[in-house]
């Protein structure tokens, strides 16, 4: 669920065959610091699945991920394939870079708890481990006026809808869902406004796992290499 | 702020993923290890995964 970037450097695997269409975006929720998911955004329908695997063998499939840390995007996964081919035997096996064996609250298993075996490379256990994707926070359009926006926004402790250009209704994410673009194991959407890989700084900040940025005492510096890193992976330097 | 994490993962799958054929990887790895350094402060735990230099 890579685009075939984690299948195409495993040897092991270069007689099978790949599909590398299904990927699913997690969406959250912009009008609540705490970024909560919303659903998934999911590439393919249940139509687009069954056209594009049907002269394959499903009776085994691997699903590779980069992160598992709920295990909810594969059982998203499992749930979509299946649906796809209710006549098929399937077996649903996972692989990851990382994994999360911890639990997410007392009681609620993280991935390895929901989904029992899984292929890793590196494991991590939630609570005493917490992790984000370093690029979300510089993989924002108007990378510019965003650390512009991110700066302020942090020095007063509250989220700017600028942060969030290009956040779309609960209205939009419904009309997803009846379109099969749009999954979430949610009885209903909370919230107005949702974005798929949004700004996580406020949230990390918030987690208590950076200072707040009025006690850095580099936050120039900082900025600039935030934009820095920007330019290199837009391939603007 | 008490902060009883054991370890930040910050998931850099992208460098070695994504990147691997740009010719400014190397810039790259430089300028987030930076950045990393920068904000891990008062005893902020970080690793960069899977494929950074501190992992």
């Amino acid at each position: 669920m890579t685009g075939g970037s984690i299948a195409s450097r495993l040897p092991a695997l270069e007689d099978v065959p790949q599909w590398n269409e299904l990927h699913f975006s997690r969406m959250r929720r912009t009008d609540d610091c705490s970024l909560t998911t919303t659903g998934h955004l999911i590439s393919q329908s249940t139509t687009e699945i069954r056209a594009a695997l049907n002269n394959f063998d499903t009776s085994d499939i691997l699903l590779l991920d980069d992160t598992s840390f709920s295990g909810n995007t594969n059982l998203l996964a499992k749930k979509v394939i299946k649906k796809a081919f209710p006549d098929r035997k399937i077996t649903i096996n996972h692989g990851f870079l990382i994994v999360n064996e911890g639990n997410l609250a007392p009681k609620v298993p993280g991935a390895i708890g929901r989904l029992g075996l899984a292929l890793a490379g590196h494991r991590m256990r939630t609570p005493h481990d917490d992790g984000w994707h370093i690029f979300d926070i510089v993989q924002q359009p108007d990378l510019e006026r965003h650390m512009e926006n991110l700066q302020r926004a942090l020095h007063h402790s509250e989220h700017e809808k600028a942060l969030f250009t290009g956040s779309i209704s609960t209205d939009a994410l419904i009309k997803l869902q009846v379109e099969e673009r749009f999954v979430t194991t949610r009885k209903e959407i909370n919230g107005e406004w949702h974005i798929k890989n949004p700004q996580p700084l406020p949230q990390i900040i918030a987690a208590g796992h950076v200072e707040p940025i009025e006690n850095w005492p580099n936050e120039n510096e900082v900025f600039d290499t935030l934009l820095r890193m920007g330019k290199i992976i837009n391939g603007e330097v | 702020m008490e902060n009883q994490t054991n370890q930040v993962l910050w998931m850099a799958e992208e460098l070695d993923f994504k990147l691997t054929e740009k010719n400014n990887q190397s810039e790259l790895f430089d300028v987030t290890e930076h950045f990393l350094d920068m904000v891990a402060a008062r005893g902020l735990s970080h690793r960069l995964y899977p494929a950074g230099r501190n992992s």
